[in-house]
């Protein structure tokens, strides 16, 4: 399991490195790929963890999740099979159909 | 027998007016989380407006601020969306896809980047939407003064 909050940070923002230090393409590169190469190689589901989140852009998200597609040779549908995105409190349900419409959208560069 | 049907009586009116007082309380409540929320959504607005039309070359410590209260507008308004479905019933679904298309609208794109630039195209987007999002919340409030 992957949580934003405690393994990154609770205000993620920005897309890259001149964006601040807690951007989206630091978390995918630093976080979110190994952990998902990690699910892959154990042939199972990353779980994405949102509760603790206190505060996060759609760029940041985009960044990280849409870039999976853009950058690191992922498609939609793969990611849809190995990511499974959690969230307790419902107040975080947009960074989820967020995330889930980043990767959908997202096109390959 | 009569003084038995009579206290059956008194007890079914208290009943009832323990049952009514919590419904009329409930809903009042609701109307005022109703009323919060469409200050909130002008809150978000008003601040996405500042935000997306700050120069970053000229503002850049205004529109850092501008951003910071953005961010807490969204993410504060967002403890509306645990009784959301509750309160709005059918409107729920069309709730929920205007407030995504508010996050992505004051969010999304350049947002908190080094290359965020001034949006015109953005700032008419998010004023069209939290107005349709403020029209649906008020149709959703005189439902509810209706249902009274």
């Amino acid at each position: 399991m992957l949580s934003i909050a405690e393994d990154f940070w609770p205000f993620p923002a920005g897309r890259v490195e001149a964006d601040g230090p807690y951007n989206g393409e630091r978390f995918r590169k630093e976080k979110l790929l190994p952990a998902l190469i990690a699910a892959e190689e154990a042939e199972a589901v990353l779980v994405v963890q949102l509760d603790g989140l206190k505060s996060c852009g759609s760029s940041f998200l985009e960044s990280a999740f849409g870039g999976l597609v853009r950058y690191e040779g992922y498609t939609a549908r793969k990611l849809q099979k190995l990511i499974r995105i959690d969230l307790q409190s419902s107040s975080l349900e947009r960074y989820k159909i967020s995330i889930e419409t980043h990767i959908k959208r997202a096109v390959a560069e | 027998m009569e003084f038995l049907v009579a206290i059956f009586a008194a007890l079914a009116a208290a009943l009832l007016t323990y049952l009514a007082q919590n419904y009329f309380a409930m809903q009042s409540e609701d109307s005022a989380h109703l009323n919060d929320h469409i200050s909130e959504i002008k809150i978000i607005e008003s601040y996405a407006v500042e935000y997306w039309l700050a120069d970053p070359d000229e503002e850049e410590k205004k529109q850092r601020l501008y951003q910071v209260k953005l961010e807490g507008a969204i993410s504060s308004s967002s403890c509306f969306n645990e009784d959301a479905q509750r309160i709005l019933g059918y409107k729920y679904t069309e709730y929920v896809k205007l407030d995504q298309a508010i996050f992505e609208a004051a969010t999304g794109g350049a947002f908190g980047t080094a290359e965020k630039a001034i949006d015109y195209n953005r700032v008419v987007e998010i004023m069209t939407l939290c107005t349709q999002m403020r029209s649906l919340l008020r149709q959703s409030r005189r439902i509810q003064y209706m249902a009274n």
